[in-house]
Order: C-alpha cells, then sequence, then structure tokens
C-alpha cells in the first residue's frame, strides 16, 4: 500500500505542490504573494505547461506530433512552432556537447526526450517566477532547479542519490554538495539506476546504449544545460570528466561540474567539483 | 591511467545513509510537516534538529544502530535518532571510514563522504518513475515504523 503524494500545500504564503507528468513526479516549492486558492490555480497552470509538452513530444502517445513525425507521417513545418524550436536547441547542444548529446536516435529519428523534460520544466518554473513567486524550488523527477533568493540554508544544499533506484533497499544519499554563493542553480542526474539503459552512445556503431558509467551528476547554471550534459557524459563515459575540464577551461562563463560513478563504485569529478560538497553542519 | 585518479564507494558504506534518504522522500511528500517545511534534519553533529516540527502526529522518538557494515576500507555501524518526528542525529561513531585509504586524490572520496551528513532540501537522482516515488515513500514510511 503506498500512500499518494500530497498534492498541494499553503500556509502563510509557502506553497509545496507536485504534478504527476510524463511518467514522473514534478514538485515546486517557494513563496507566493497571492491567496491560497490563486496560488494553486497558477500552480496548475504551471502544471498545465508541463502537460501540454508532454502532448506535443511524447513518442509513448501514438498520435503525438513528434509520433507522427517519427513515423514519417508529418514534418516539423508543420508541427507545433515548439517543435522546431526543440529541434535548433538539440542541434546547438550537440555541437556544444561535441556530439556526445544526440536527439537522433539509433533509427535516426528525432527523439528530444533527453532534453524536452527539462525544458517544459523551465518553462514551468519560468511561469511561476512571473507571477511574482519567490524562493522556487523544484524537482522536476530528481532534475533540480534553485532560485536566486534563497534564504534558507538547506535550501541551498542538494542531495545526490547512489547510482540505485530509490526503491532499492541501498537506496540512500552519495554526497550533499551546496550551491549558495556558486554560479549554480540546476542539478541534473543521469544513470540506469531507474530505468535501465536508456541512453544511446551517438558514435558507437549502431549508436548502441551507453553502458560504461553507473551515473552521471552535473551541476550547471541551467536545468537544460544540466540535463544535456548529464545525458552527454553518460554516453561518453569516463573520458567525459576530462571532456568537461577541457570545456571549462575554454568557456569558464559556461563551465559546468560533474561527478561520475563508475560500475564499480568508484568516483570521479571534474577540477573544482571538490568545493561543492557540502560541509559538516554547524550551527545554524 | 584513469585508475591512479578513481576511488571506491562502496554499496555497503553508501548504505549509511539511506535512511535519511528515505526520511527526505517522507518528509516532502507525506505531508509530515504542517509548517510546509521542504526540508529534513539529518545531522551528523550531533546538535539539536535545526526544525522543531509542529505536528501534533510525529512519530514516536527513537533511537536504532545499524548493523556492523564491513566495506573496503573498514567497518561502519551508524546510531541513528529520531526526535519530535524528525532525524536529530546520526552517530558516526562506530564506523572507521576512512583507514587504510591511499590514493593520488585523497579528497574527492572523503569530501563525499564527510558531505553525507549535512541537512538538506532536495535529492537529485535519475529520473524517478511515478511508480518508484510512490514505492520509495512507502519504503520510507515502513522504515520508520
Amino acid at each position: 500500500m503506498t500512500d499518494a503524494p500530497i498534492r498541494y500545500t499553503f500556509q502563510n504564503g509557502h506553497f509545496l505542490y507536485s504534478e504527476n507528468c510524463m511518467g514522473t513526479v514534478f514538485v515546486f516549492s517557494g513563496q507566493s504573494p497571492l491567496n491560497e486558492a490563486d496560488t494553486q490555480h497558477r500552480l496548475e497552470q504551471a502544471g498545465d505547461i508541463l502537460h501540454e509538452a508532454d502532448r506535443t513530444f511524447s513518442l509513448y502517445k501514438e498520435n503525438s506530433p513528434l509520433s507522427r513525425l517519427a513515423r514519417g507521417e508529418t514534418s516539423v513545418a508543420e508541427c507545433p512552432p515548439v517543435v522546431s524550436e526543440v529541434w535548433d536547441a538539440c542541434e546547438e547542444w550537440e555541437k556544444i556537447t561535441d556530439g556526445w548529446f544526440s536527439a537522433f536516435t539509433p533509427q535516426n529519428t528525432f527523439d528530444p526526450s533527453g532534453l524536452v523534460k527539462t525544458w517544459a520544466a523551465q518553462e514551468a518554473y519560468d511561469f511561476l517566477a512571473a507571477q511574482g513567486f519567490t524562493q522556487i524550488l523544484m524537482n522536476a523527477g530528481g532534475d533540480i532547479l534553485l532560485d536566486d533568493d534563497l534564504t534558507k540554508r538547506d535550501d541551498w544544499r542538494v542531495a545526490l542519490h547512489k547510482p540505485v533506484s530509490i526503491t532499492s533497499p541501498e537506496a540512500g544519499v552519495l554526497a550533499v554538495i551546496d550551491l549558495k554563493n556558486t554560479p549554480f542553480r540546476a542539478v541534473c542526474t543521469s544513470g540506469s539506476a531507474e530505468r535501465g539503459l536508456h541512453i544511446w552512445d551517438p558514435k558507437a556503431p549502431e549508436k548502441a546504449a551507453a553502458n560504461s558509467l553507473a551515473q552521471v551528476t552535473v551541476v550547471a547554471r541551467t536545468l537544460v544545460q544540466a540535463d544535456v550534459w548529464a545525458t552527454a557524459c553518460f554516453a561518453h563515459g569516463p573520458r567525459a570528466v576530462q571532456q568537461v575540464n577541457a570545456y571549462n577551461a575554454a568557456h569558464p562563463d559556461d563551465s559546468i561540474q560533474v561527478v561520475v560513478v563508475y560500475l564499480d563504485g568508484d568516483l570521479n569529478a571534474t577540477e573544482g567539483f571538490i568545493e561543492l560538497f557540502a560541509k559538516p553542519d554547524s550551527a545554524d | 591511467m584513469l585508475r591512479k585518479t578513481r576511488h571506491r564507494i562502496s554499496n555497503s558504506f553508501l548504505a549509511i545513509a539511506a535512511l535519511a534518504g528515505g526520511l527526505v522522500l517522507t518528509q516532502h511528500f507525506a505531508g509530515g510537516s504542517s509548517s510546509g517545511s521542504f526540508s529534513t534534519t539529518p545531522s551528523g553533529n550531533g546538535s539539536s534538529p535545526s526544525t522543531v516540527p509542529t505536528t501534533s502526529n510525529a512519530k514516536p522518538d527513537k533511537t536504532v544502530t545499524s548493523d556492523a557494515v564491513p566495506y573496503q576500507f573498514g567497518v561502519v555501524q551508524l546510531t541513528v535518532t529520531r526526535t519530535a518526528g524528525k532525524i536529530a542525529k546520526i552517530d558516526y561513531g562506530n564506523s572507521s571510514a576512512t583507514n587504510g585509504r591511499a590514493s593520488a586524490f585523497p579528497y574527492l572520496v572523503q569530501y563525499a563522504l564527510k558531505s553525507q551528513g549535512s541537512n538538506f532540501s532536495n535529492l537529485s537522482g535519475a529520473t524517478y518513475t511515478t511508480d518508484a516515488f510512490k514505492q520509495a515513500l512507502s519504503s520510507a514510511i515502513t522504515k520508520l515504523g
């Protein structure tokens, strides 16, 4: 027997809201200047943004524009404008990651699902920010975005899960990082713990499934940047750390930090990651 | 060789934070706190909980000690104390977590291990399915008894 996650709580302007979409759970919390009912209405509108993206991009829905595109029944030009927007973003990220992120499947169909969840989540987040909501925290099924104006110490801290399913008896925390006073606001994790080998290696023969790492966590400036790099690093494997070190040296204003867990449990991380680990707790 | 800059955290050692991880999910989604707080307080230093829950249905206070778990670099055993419905203390006193490790990059794993005792508000992991999410919630509730 399971308890359903709470959908909505509101007290003194602080809200907590969850939305089931895209096969996972999105959780928002923060402060609202509105009353309880109006806050809930805005949160539901943010949820609608997620569902609209799902209706457009899901390859699990037979008649979604993306499914029809994959079957060759339509063209990008005939799809909603967001499809070409996401297509362009995917091409741009493929260049930035030196080809390690690719939205083209082993069957050469367009599958942007590696980007759409966080792209849509960012849209929903931006919508809430535009309503005057502050101190927004979002957990998009394990991918995290933090606001700039957080006031509670722990809100700046994000735990990274071990490379096992959260349903596993071994579920627990690998490490805790603290993003206060850093340029980073997003944390995304890729791995096979929850959904098996679902990331293909765009450079492997037949684009075989990537399987040389247990987990990658990327800490970045935007949610999509973190998500794309997490997918790219997982596909790339152990050499991703060196790739990102080189990228950071060449692009200091877009730098990211990465920690990888090897299949045997070993850790490696980019230069600078160590500074992100939360210091052991001191008195508040 | 990559091997020289890689370090091991065994699964068994990483299991030390399993209880804390489970509690976070409970706190987030079971609505255990009427303050609407998004955080919980697994604490590594034995200090008082930083947040005092205001619910009247908080779980009873309880202290449990884990099995002694051997792992590559020693033995780990935890004592976890729940006070007023929250983890108030995780005592690593019976652990020999860092003995015997020699490596070219000694701080990465040590920092990771130390950081596990920190409070946090959010958890990042490979995309949870809705079902996994519900199962984890159930599991966390079961562990708390």
